[in-house]
């Protein structure tokens, strides 16, 4: 079950040399890590593989960068509600501005990881937390089932009536990850469905 | 299609009022957005009379709203006011000629506004030509009743309304009269004044004056009868002023400041800024002047900036607030009052009129709660314009106070020798009349004991003076420690981080013989780290051991030691740096640690100045111009904006807010230039048109 670990933040100029990335690596060896110093590259990574199960740990506070990680998160946001995001910080979070603490608040799927006092332990359980979470949700079941049924891979799952435009079950993943409307109203057909099926299994 | 299978939408009388409630939280707002609709109707008079409104009620109750505007037809009365929702000026937002007033009550909320005000409405209104007059009466009670009795439910949309029209004797007669009877809340004398003040800032005295409107309130039981709106000579009374204006064609804006040289405010050009050109006229009131103006204008309040749109109030400053603690402050000028008590200027001191336009300065948007403005860029820019503008009364503040402590030394110094004149003279008196010795004696020895307590009251004022500077001292080094315990402990934080790191992974990793070579780079990196610790500390200890004692220092080895304190920090963010210094230079009975501070907090801010900057260069250069010795401080940095090279020498007022500047360290050197007697400023840059150069100016003896 691979995964992409992706770490964007200046001070880790060692990259995978870093002590705390490399702690990680050693902990986490089913993930694919990747560091980013530069935030618009760590950002134009995250937008093109939205498709991939991900979680990003961005820092706070870039110095000299225009970008900064709360417009990291935004942009990620326009793209896609699904993506786990952590926030790092050096600082107190007294010391972050309180609207970007509201915007981080308000978001779905975010969390914050203190960079002073937290261990490597610490990233690493908050990592397992959000794999955890994995195990329901929708596209990760579906990812799960395709790994195991490769032969499903390419079957037609759904045909869109207005265009006849057909989506296979990768598809389909790649359509409920992006956050498509497709993918969208096919996860809300199918939950209905269940529902459906059930309500009459059970009469 | 067949009738059954159509719905229709209706509504309940309590659904408009729930609609107008949400819309209109007060009455002084509700009444507000009546006045706003004669404006739009091109009145030129309008009359608001209150008739038994308050608590002791001699005969019915009303507010009758007239103006002499264009009225309405029986169409408009039908189609548009009858109709909930429409707004007319949403389509076509001036109003008729000639006036073409940019409209205010867009949103076309006025009916809600009369349902709050008063059970009863009659509309009497006439167009001009017209040769009878329109009456309308609608009676918010009746319907409520007719619900009530009828255990039915009756809709607001089915309810008939009387309506006659009656011969007008004079054709040329215009205008609409809104009689509202039953007025539902009382209304107090303060909630009259308060309107009247509301009425008084509908229409800016500096907007296009062509078609003014007069508004005039009367309020018998309270014995009111004032006309609220306001003209410029109505504000002559205050003790300075200025006003801006832009040129769009030369993309220039005017700007503030104090010139300290010739004790005036004076108006420079900048590039007009992102939220686009804007005039303003800001009047500052001195306590006799603030006095002088409550006297004159009772109803009224020195109340701030207030931001009008094409000669409207906006908004935000429209809706008002009766306890004045909670009174909004939208720009936030208040919200600096507390960090400098003396010279800050607050909302209490000064009338401001923004003026701005729909045209030119599109992204200033009233927010949805009418309560601010959107929070762009381009708002954010215009507050910290209006604030930046203020510097220039604080510098004519600032100057005011310390010219009258001047002023009052000097007539204490002079009482003292007038008290000497005057015993001479008594004596010369005595002496040439003897008769009246005895009794000029103790006129004597009263004058010499009042010119003791006067020399005793010099020098107590002297010493009192000097202890207040030296708690300002105190004060100041206090501040510049706790800037410098900032940077100080974010320092030693990443540091620590760093080794952090190192540690945890030796802790969870070690022994791992494949990463041997992982090992030693970190313990190597660890011990660099260790080394910067100590450097930090270092510094920071030399800081503590300094003292403000007078004493001669050799400025040019002064220099050359600060910047090779600084060695590290330049290397570590890639800046050059060079001093140019002619000559050896020696201060006699100076204080070193003063330089150090100077020089201290100008590197800091060349430092972060300079820190997105292709070329990163810090240079030092000292002249001797006569009886002057110069030093000036340039950087390649991100410069200052011409119209705070004075403002951010102020306490707290910084431009690098974001990299973690407190907005003292400009502050700290001003006073120290000064305590040095000197002075200091910001010029053009000496690296052209990158950069920033400061210039310090101190009396030198060789």
């Amino acid at each position: 079950m691979n995964y992409k670990l992706v770490f964007i933040d200046d001070n880790m100029r060692e990259g995978n040399d870093n002590p705390f990335i490399r702690s990680i690596g050693k902990f986490k060896k089913e993930a694919d890590i990747s560091v980013f110093t530069d935030p618009q590259k760590g950002l134009n990574f995250v937008l093109e593989n939205l498709n991939s199960r991900m979680i990003v740990f961005v820092d706070c506070k870039f110095d000299g960068y225009g970008l900064q990680g709360i417009n990291i998160l935004k942009q990620i946001r326009e793209q896609t509600s699904l993506l786990y995001i952590v926030m790092m910080s050096a600082n107190a979070i007294s010391q972050i501005a309180g609207l970007d603490i509201i915007e981080m608040i308000n978001e779905d799927y975010i969390w914050f990881f203190d960079r002073n006092n937290g261990t490597v332990t610490d990233a690493c359980n908050l990592i397992d937390k959000i794999r955890n979470l994995w195990t329901t949700r929708f596209d990760c079941v579906l990812e799960q089932w395709l790994i195991r049924h490769p032969e499903d891979n390419n079957k037609e799952a759904y045909s869109e009536l207005s265009t006849g435009k057909t989506y296979t079950w990768t598809d389909i993943l790649i359509q409920l990850r992006l956050q498509t409307p497709v993918g969208k109203s096919f996860e809300q057909k199918l939950n209905e469905y269940y529902i459906y099926q059930l309500d009459r299994s059970i009469k | 299609m067949d009738e059954n299978q159509v719905l229709k939408w209706r509504f309940d009388v309590s659904t408009f009022r729930l609609i107008g409630r949400d819309l209109i939280t007060d009455r002084v707002t509700a009444l507000f957005e009546l006045v706003k609709n004669c404006y739009d109707a091109n009145a030129t008079e309008t009359t608001i009379v209150f008739n038994n409104v308050g608590l002791e009620k001699n005969g019915e109750s009303s507010i009758i709203i007239k103006d002499n505007g264009i009225g309405m037809s029986f169409a408009d009365i039908r189609d548009k006011w009858m109709v909930i929702g429409t707004s007319n000026k949403r389509s076509n937002p001036y109003s008729p000629e000639p006036f073409n007033r940019k409209c205010v009550g867009e949103k076309g909320i006025g009916r809600f506004a009369v349902d709050k005000l008063g059970d009863k409405v009659n509309i009497t209104t006439k167009q001009v030509g017209k040769n009878q007059w329109l009456d309308v009466e609608i009676d918010w009670e009746a319907y409520y009743k007719q619900s009530a009795e009828n255990h039915d439910i009756k809709l607001f949309t089915d309810i008939e309304n009387h309506y006659e029209f009656h011969d007008s004797e004079n054709q040329n007669d215009h205008g609409t009269t809104l009689t509202i009877t039953n007025v539902r809340e009382i209304w107090l004398e303060s909630d009259i004044k308060r309107f009247v003040e509301e009425a008084a800032k509908l229409v800016s005295p500096l907007a296009n004056m062509s078609y003014p409107m007069q508004i005039k309130v009367v309020a018998p039981e309270y014995g009111i009868e004032t006309i609220a709106t306001k003209n410029l000579d109505d504000v002559n009374i205050a003790t300075i002023d200025f006003s801006l204006d832009f040129n769009l064609s030369a993309n220039t804006q005017d700007t503030a400041y104090f010139n300290e040289d010739t004790e005036v405010i004076e108006i420079r050009t900048i590039p007009i800024k992102s939220f686009g050109g804007i005039k303003m006229k800001v009047y500052f009131f001195d306590d006799t002047a603030r006095r002088r103006y409550r006297k004159e204008f009772p109803n009224n309040q020195i109340d701030g900036v207030k931001i009008y749109r094409d000669g409207i109030i906006t908004t935000p400053f429209a809706e008002n607030e009766s306890d004045d603690d909670k009174k909004r402050d939208i720009l936030g000028i208040d919200k600096r009052l507390w960090k400098d008590i003396f010279d800050r200027v607050s909302t209490r001191e000064i009338i401001g009129v923004v003026e701005i336009t729909k045209d030119y300065n599109p992204m200033i948007i009233d927010a949805t709660n009418r309560q601010d403005f959107v929070d762009n860029e381009q708002y954010r820019d215009l507050k910290e314009f209006i604030i930046t503008q203020l510097d220039a009364i604080e510098g004519y503040k600032k100057y005011s106070r310390k010219k009258k402590r001047k002023e009052n030394n000097n007539t204490l110094m002079s009482a003292g020798q007038e008290i000497q004149n005057f015993i001479s003279s008594v004596e010369n008196i005595a002496q040439q009349n003897p008769n009246l010795k005895d009794s000029l004696t103790p006129v004597v020895e009263q004058a010499k004991k009042t010119g003791k307590a006067v020399r005793t009251a010099i020098k107590e004022k002297k010493e009192a003076e000097e202890e207040f500077a030296r708690k300002e001292n105190i004060y100041m080094s206090i501040m510049s420690l706790q800037e410098y315990a900032i940077h100080i402990t974010h320092a030693v934080r990443t540091t620590l981080n760093k080794i952090r790191d190192r540690v945890e992974y030796f802790n969870l990793f070690y022994p791992d013989p494949t990463e041997e070579d992982i090992f030693k780079r970190y313990a190597k990196e660890m011990y660099i780290e260790f080394l910067n610790v100590n450097k930090v500390i270092d510094y920071m200890l030399s800081y503590s051991q300094s003292n403000i004692q007078p004493e001669d220092i050799q400025l040019d080895e002064t220099l050359k030691e600060i910047f090779t304190e600084y060695k590290p920090l330049f290397d570590a963010n890639g800046i050059t740096t060079e001093i140019i210094i002619p000559e050896k230079i020696m201060l006699r009975n100076t204080r070193q640690q003063f330089f150090r501070d100077i020089l201290q907090n100008l590197l800091d801010n060349s430092i972060k100045a300079v820190k997105d900057s292709p070329q990163k260069i810090i240079r030092c250069t000292v002249v001797i111009e006569k009886e002057k010795l110069i030093i000036m401080l340039s950087d390649t940095g991100c410069g200052i904006p011409e119209e705070k090279r004075t403002w951010v020498f102020g306490i707290y007022n910084t431009t690098t807010q974001d990299q973690g500047g407190a907005g003292i360290g400009l502050y700290i050197v001003k006073t120290r230039v000064e305590s040095l007697q000197g002075n200091v400023s910001i010029i053009d840059s000496e690296f052209g048109n990158i950069g920033t150069t400061v210039r310090i100016e101190l009396p030198f003896k060789k």
